[in-house]
């Protein structure tokens, strides 16, 4: 079975890096994703606007990856989380489902189940298991201490997206671990990143990143390190927001899992579109 | 005479329809500042910004761009090789026609001291390149019709733009397939031409002619014998030889007059036939030149000037007043080729909005209505706002714009343009809004909040006891579309046993962010679920809980009695908006193609 790598729309052009950085780490590890130019997006923004809307952008990504044979592997949390759900509506709702494929059939296509999603941790923590990454690791990052956020969609609602304990999830830091950073234990690290407000109430949206900002640094941690673009947009863009506006005393760095893994990979940091500025945080030795 | 007033008449049409064009572009702007650069301001910006980028080494990106985009058509390769051969065989034949078949007057014979159109290369070239345009057109007529998925196939300015073509081409091909068929037109030119010689020898002339160079003459039925061949062809030699290359380099014009020759030899001869050809072909190409500002055609200006603008300019480094001009350029350049649509995340959804607007290629030219101030009704205008707005910002549909416009500045440009006209617009309560927000700073503090405080009052609005019952309002949940089971659920949250533990608002982060929640949110999740139970639907839609909910599912995920709490929110959401859209049909503010019943 192809593996299908499913683009998130947010970062094609808003976020490079992100779609850098996942590339190069997934080719030192050598998983062999193809690319389906078709894939669309996900439809999570309009959820709560049109939910069907949400659920035929979903399935005709499914209906694709199944005409082709694929399944699909998202690097995204909220498309992970978004693909997930939607299959789950439209196991629900047969009707739902009937009206989304005569709408799909004026494209050719025609959604069934059967289509496996999953998100590129998952791929990594089954494929090459965290003891496989560990052996892997050429640049420990001993001493780095990291506040891991996994984001709502990979852990919520766990009979839909099914990935981790949503109450004490540990793959993600697990696998944060086999680069030998440490892993903090901080209070805020389940909550919701607050990208969802942001563009509705941006003062709700930045005081929930603030607080997992201020809880992070509390915990001791050196860095933030997320996976979903829409979490680290919030912790970078919105930080810089909350930087000027509010005057925290502090700012905490971020870094994507994929650029940690990439560096403890010994990849290039400028493969990985590490800023200049972030690497003495993430590697002491490095300043 | 007739002519030289025909065509003195179609350039003086086309020049004024070219300043009229241009000067749109400066007159008006869909930008939201519009208003700040008037059109005198404008030019003189624009002029500062062409010397001085001509003056600097940026000249060399233009000159770049010029020869890539713009003559090699770079862009249109990389999309599809396919479009790319179409696209040039109209192009370069064209071109070609233009400048050593029109111009021939001024451009050939500049190059070539003796040019007649009759001897070659030019008189095969100029079959050739006609014939590769009609193929050209043909394609994309082809192309344009059965395209798969999504993409819409072509509009009336598209085919119109092909239709013209063909007819100047083909037009071209049968007059000079007449003129090969035409005895009249021999015997004029062997009255002129003919050095010398006897009858016998004109005979023989004449029937090399008819035997060689598909001309039809009455006098001659049979074949001629070889001897009397060879002598016509000495005579050719000796009189017409240098003028004329053998009609079959002309191919398409031979081939015309060898099958049309044979039937309708007598009708082409006359002279009203050929006079009637010549005019249809030369009214074609004055009417494509006169009618060329306003057609589609315009592009061949629009495009090349959109390339190398948009290689050289940048927002927030150019002047202002230049991106605003921009703007315009970049909306003539739209040539409706459907690559944006084609690369669009979200085009899919039109399937469900059924909103052609949804479609980038689609609400080009209603967004240039709506620019250039032609009156959009207030269904077109919301039928736009709504289209415009259903968008992820992935910027995928720029990437894929053969003519290189910054579409997704372009849509956010128009966006916050349309947002001033303070009509609710939704997709602001939605993730949709992000990129807005993330690009703030630019944007004016003020402006920038006004529009989401106007969607949030629309959909808070209108839930008061009274206004309930003045407009017997009825509640028809379902409606956004989320499933049968989840209709039933949240009919049955009173019976599922919510026992009001309070553990959903308890793990609400929105809840825990305010010290006085119920001030600040209305009803908190475990109120709202009550609510809901009791039936208390103003209760429940005018609590700002609703719009300030993450879903992030933390309340389902702790909810013991395994409520889908932030799935009824969701659902929530999706109803408030359809209803809103329908009370704010009356003051234009509805969704379009949505129906609900109220
Ligand atoms: C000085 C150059 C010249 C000479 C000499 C000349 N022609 Fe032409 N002839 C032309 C041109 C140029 C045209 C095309 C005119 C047009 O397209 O309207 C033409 C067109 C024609 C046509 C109609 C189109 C075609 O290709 O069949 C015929 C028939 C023709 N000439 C016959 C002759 C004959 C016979 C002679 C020799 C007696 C001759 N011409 C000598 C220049 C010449």
């Amino acid at each position: 079975m192809k593996l299908a790598a499913f683009p998130c729309c947010f970062t094609f052009k808003g976020l490079a890096s992100y779609e850098a950085a996942s590339r190069e780490v997934l080719k030192a590890l050598g998983v062999d994703l193809v690319e389906e130019p078709d894939f669309k997006c996900c439809g999570y923004p309009l959820k709560n606007y049109r939910f069907k809307a949400f659920v035929l952008s979903s399935a005709r990504n499914l209906a694709l990856a199944h005409s082709k044979s694929m399944d699909m592997v998202t690097m995204c949390s909220c498309c992970y989380g978004n693909l997930k759900h939607a299959e789950h509506a439209l196991a629900e709702d047969p009707a739902m489902k009937e009206e989304i494929n005569a709408a799909l059939g004026r494209e050719g296509l025609h959604y069934r189940d059967g289509v496996r999603v999953s998100h590129f941790l998952d791929v990594l923590y089954e494929s090459m298991g965290v003891d496989g990454i560990a052996g892997r690791i050429v640049r420990p990052l001993k001493g780095l201490r990291v506040a891991v956020h996994y984001g709502c969609h990979l852990l919520r609602p766990k009979d839909v997206v099914q990935f981790d304990n949503p109450f004490a999830p540990t793959k993600l830091d697990r696998l944060v671990e086999a680069t030998g950073a440490e892993s903090v234990s901080w209070s805020a690290k389940l909550d919701c990143c607050g990208s969802p407000m942001m563009g509705i109430n941006d003062e709700l949206s930045m005081d929930l990143t603030g607080k997992k900002l201020a809880s992070a640094r509390r915990a001791g941690a050196d860095c933030i390190c997320v996976v979903c673009p829409y979490c680290y947009q919030q912790f970078t863009r919105v930080q810089d927001m909350i930087v000027a506006r509010r005057n925290p005393g502090f700012e905490l760095p971020t870094i994507l899992f994929q650029q940690l893994l990439g560096l403890a990979l010994g990849i290039d940091e400028s493969a990985l579109c590490i800023e200049p500025n972030l690497l003495p945080a993430v590697i002491p030795s490095a300043a | 005479m007739l002519d030289l007033i025909l065509i003195y008449t179609a350039l003086a049409f086309f020049a004024a329809g070219m300043i009229y064009k241009a000067s749109a572009w400066f007159r008006f702007s869909p930008s939201v500042d519009a208003a700040e650069y008037p059109p005198r301001k404008r030019v003189v910006s624009a002029l500062r910004g062409i010397i001085l980028t001509v003056l600097s080494p940026k000249v060399f990106t233009l000159l770049k761009v010029f020869l890539l985009d713009v003559v090699l058509q770079r862009r249109i390769f990389v999309r599809s090789p396919l479009g790319w051969f179409v696209h040039m065989s109209i192009f370069l034949g064209f071109m070609v026609l233009l400048f050593m078949h029109a111009l021939s007057k001024y451009v050939a014979s500049a190059f070539v001291s003796e040019y007649y159109s009759t001897i070659n290369p030019f008189f095969f070239l100029r079959d050739l390149f006609g014939v590769l345009v009609l193929v050209g057109v043909v394609a994309a007529l082809v192309r344009r019709f059965t395209r798969k998925g999504l993409v819409p196939g072509a509009n009336v300015m598209d085919v119109y733009a092909l239709v013209i073509l063909a007819v100047i081409m083909l037009s071209g091909v049968i007059l000079e397939g007449a003129k090969m068929t035409s005895h009249s037109v021999f015997s004029d030119m062997v009255d002129e031409y003919m050095v010398g010689g006897d009858d016998e020898e004109m005979q023989a002339l004449e029937s090399y002619w008819v035997a060689e160079f598909g001309l039809v003459s009455p006098d001659i039925k049979a074949p001629a014998g070889k001897e009397v061949l060879a002598r016509g062809r000495e005579a050719h030699e000796m009189s017409c030889a240098q003028c004329h290359a053998s009609n079959r380099s002309a191919f398409a014009g031979y081939a015309f007059a060898k099958t049309a020759g044979p039937v309708a030899a007598p009708a082409l001869d006359a002279a009203a036939t050929r006079a009637a050809l010549y005019y249809v072909h030369l009214l074609a190409c004055l009417i494509g030149l006169a009618y060329l500002p306003f057609s589609k055609m315009f592009h061949v200006f629009s495009v090349p000037i959109c390339l190398m603008a948009n290689a050289v300019m940048k927002k927030g480094k150019s002047d202002p007043a230049n991106m605003a001009t921009r703007l315009m350029v970049e909306l003539d350049a739209c040539t409706h080729c459907g690559s944006c649509t084609r690369a669009c995340s979200v085009a899919t959804v039109f399937l469900e909005f059924e909103n052609d607007n949804i479609l980038p290629s689609e609400r080009m030219a209603v967004i240039r209505d709506f620019a250039t101030g032609k009156a959009l009704d207030a269904e077109s205008m919301l039928i736009l706002q709504q289209g415009i707005h259903v968008c992820t910002d992935c910027g995928k549909c720029a990437e894929a714009c053969t003519s290189g416009i910054d579409l997704t500045n372009l849509w956010s440009e128009v966006r916050e343009t349309l947002l001033q006209r303070a009509v609710p617009e939704y997709a602001l309560l939605t993730p949709l809004s992000l990129q807005r927000a993330l690009a703030r700073q630019s944007m004016d503090e003020e402006r920038y909040a006004k529009p989401i405080e106007i969607a949030e009052a629309a959909v808070l609005a209108g839930w008061d006891r009274e206004s309930l019952e003045n407009k017997a309002r009825v509640i028809v949940l379902g409606n956004g579309g989320m499933s049968d089971s989840m209709r039933q659920k949240l009919k049955h949250i009173s019976s599922a046993g919510c026992y009001r533990c309070k553990t959903c608002s308890n793990s609400c982060p929105v809840v825990r962010n305010y010290p006085d929640a119920g001030a600040m949110l209305g009803l908190l999740p475990h109120q709202m679920m009550h609510a809901i139970g009791l039936g208390l639907w103003d209760m429940v839609f005018s609590s700002k809980m609703l719009w300030n909910c993450l879903g992030c599912s933390q309340c389902q995920e702790c909810c013991p009695q395994c409520i889908r709490i932030a799935d009824v929110f969701c659902e929530l959401r999706n109803e408030a908006i359809a209803l809103a859209g329908v009370s704010h049909a009356g003051d234009g503010g509805h969704s379009p193609g949505k129906d609900v019943e109220s």
